[in-house]
């Protein structure tokens, strides 16, 4: 049977490869998304003070240690059975947008914007960061801002761009300045324009991709993400909702600390990455996808003006629900939209230069789950504690954990599609990578492994005999 | 008056790696002119380049790990056009300037200063050596900024 390799997967967060299964015909018939790295912060945890959690476990990820800071101090106040001071909520709000803005930027326009203003089949050589420089730098200029903006105000509430300690069990350390408040408010007008130029450059260009857009991960399945009453997008608070293809609820009103009945999680001999499925559905009919495009199907508006604008257009793809994996990133330009929009009107609270930013207590309980929306989709942070407060266990639930199904699912069909014959074209090659690259995988943050990823696509016959290899360093 | 930049990079709880952070924190000390802005930071990032296409004179200051611990080096540094992949998390002092050139068409003059460390465990101390270089590299950089500026503090 040929098997095709492709190593490393590039322009990912994370070390994996992909293995694309060819039938006696030359068809692929199956594809496998390995991932290649461990990490174990499940493990080097246990044993450690609860109350350093947040600052440990943001070193998880450098791209969204925000949202481990945000799911591991949520997971601390319930240990503690605090209700954190609003202003702080507010704070850790902003922070969390924040970190939406810079990530986005970066999947956009650092990773994914290479193959979307170049072109699926353009030299690899000049399919880069650098090749947009060169052909619109203007765009490269945009996607440097837009990611500063948002590590300035990371900054400017946490004291550091990269795993910042601000976000503490009980609230946040610190209350803001006059001063730093001014200074994002003075550099939020930019990065509003830029999301909307974006938004509408993008828009321009989806004509182009509709071989794409059929065949990235373009299939019904179940979403996942939070859900609030208003019915807008909900990333820091709510309870979560899974919905099925056609947009009907089949589960809601899951409290993060439930998640265990709903969520199961299969282990693969090939991956360090876990795949999580939904329970009542079993393993692998409960697959589900989460990130922005699960976000968009499960809001009915947003929540700021802008961006409802925008998504009331996205809404018009397709009648419930988006299906395709390639409009993830037309939902991660809204998000960062709304993120912005979201980041003006809480500065501009009354409360938010309050004082009083953190509620005080020692534990009151065993265990503890916190959750939120990061960038790549629902985060679970699970403790459990001994008498000491010295953590006995713990588990994390991860966005690309939740998607490594529907990965699975998208690099098989993309392969079908343009996958053809023994021999592998760069063009091709470059597709299967794409359709990864649109879920925005973070491998360092699902399999708490470093490093960056590495791909290799190898294509196999029926007889497990190796056909052809790509490799790529 | 010139805009000057200086950067000291590096982690500041790996020993000798935090050099670049305490040269900048003791330059301070004497410099206080508007013109010359600091920053520290753990790594070089993409984001940067903007800031070093507004400076004149850019000086980087860093730790390294090549020669006899304590030992000095100072290089001008030109601009550099990397592969795409080591622009998306960090960069070095040639990358942050090829990036400036590229997007902004301002190149600086730039300077890299570096000693050479010799413990980069956990710990916030430099080795005995290296803070021996720090008076020089500062004096150093007290010196470039002077013919720059004429002045380390507005009168």
């Amino acid at each position: 049977m040929p098997k095709l390799t492709i190593e490393p997967v590039t322009r990912i967060e994370g070390h994996a490869k992909i293995t694309l299964i060819q039938d006696e015909h030359g068809e692929v018939s199956d594809a496998h998304f390995h991932v290649t790295q461990v990490r174990g912060f499940e493990k080097i945890c246990e044993g450690r003070p609860f109350t350093e959690m947040p600052a440990l476990m943001a070193r998880i990820c450098g791209i969204c240690p925000v949202s481990h800071l945000i799911a591991s101090a949520k997971a601390c106040d319930a240990l503690l059975a605090v209700r954190i001071p609003e202003a702080a909520e507010k704070l850790r709000r902003i922070m969390h947008l924040a970190q939406f803005v810079q990530s986005h930027a970066l999947s956009f326009f650092h990773l994914s914007s290479p193959d979307l203003l170049l072109g699926m089949d353009a030299d690899p050589a000049k399919r880069n960061i650098l090749g947009v420089l060169a052909a619109n730098p203007a765009m490269a200029r945009d996607g440097i801002r837009l990611r500063k903006f948002g590590q300035e105000i990371i900054e400017l509430l946490g004291g550091k761009r990269i795993h910042p300690g601000w976000i503490v069990p009980g609230g946040v350390s610190e209350p803001l300045t006059v001063e730093r408040r001014d200074k994002i408010l003075l550099d939020l007008p930019e990065a509003k324009e830029i999301a909307q130029r974006t938004l509408k450059w993008f828009k321009g260009t989806m004509e182009k991709y509709r071989p794409e857009i059929r065949t990235f991960a373009n299939f019904p399945s179940l979403f996942m993400a939070l859900a609030n009453p208003q019915g807008a997008l909900a990333l820091y608070k709510g309870w979560m909702r899974f919905i099925d293809a056609d947009g009907n609820i089949v589960a809601d009103h899951i409290d993060g600390s439930d998640y265990m009945h709903y969520i199961g999680e299969a282990v693969q001999p090939d991956s360090y990455l876990k795949s999580t499925y939904f329970k009542p559905m079993g393993y692998p009919e409960g697959m589900y996808r989460v990130g922005p495009l699960a976000r968009l199907n499960m809001c009915k508006h947003v929540g700021t003006p802008l961006a409802d604008e925008e998504f009331a257009e996205y809404r018009e793809l397709q009648r419930n629900t988006v299906w395709s994996s390639f409009y993830y990133h037309y939902a991660r330009l809204i998000e960062l939209l709304f993120a912005v929009e979201r980041i003006e009107l809480l500065l501009n609270d009354s409360e938010i230069l309050s004082k009083h930013v953190r509620a005080f207590a020692g534990p009151n309980n065993f265990e503890g789950v916190g959750g939120a929306e990061a960038p790549r989709g629902t985060l679970l942070h699970h403790y459990k504690i001994d008498e000491n407060g010295l953590i006995t266990s713990a588990n994390l639930v991860i966005a690309t954990g939740h998607n490594n199904m529907a990965i699975n699912k998208g690099v098989l069909q993309v392969a079908k599609h343009f996958v053809k014959g023994t021999k592998i074209e760069e063009g091709m090659l470059n597709r299967v990578e794409a359709v990864v690259r649109a879920f925005d995988p973070c491998l360092s943050c699902s399999t708490h492994a470093a490093g960056q990823m590495a791909l290799q696509i190898e294509l196999v016959n029926r007889d497990g005999e190796l056909i052809d290899r790509i490799r790529r360093n | 008056m010139a805009k000057i930049l200086v950067i000291g990079y590096g982690n500041p709880l790996r020993g000798d790696d935090s050099f670049g952070h305490r040269a900048v924190q003791k330059l301070r000390e004497y410099v206080t002119l508007r013109e010359v802005e600091f920053v520290e930071c753990q790594q070089l990032m993409p984001e940067q380049a903007e800031a070093v296409s507004k400076a004149e004179l850019v000086l980087f200051v860093d730790a390294d790990m090549d020669g006899v611990a304590g030992t000095v080096h100072s290089r001008r540094i030109l601009p550099e056009i990397r592969k795409s992949d080591a622009l998306v998390h960090h960069l070095d002092p040639g990358a942050l300037l090829g990036l400036s050139k590229a997007l902004y068409k301002r190149t600086p003059e730039s300077m890299l200063m570096t000693v050479t460390g010799e413990c980069f465990g956990y710990g916030a101390q430099l080795s005995t050596e290296v803070a021996k270089a720090l008076p020089g590299v500062v004096q150093h950089m007290k010196e470039m900024i002077m013919e720059k500026c004429g002045e380390l503090t507005h009168a």
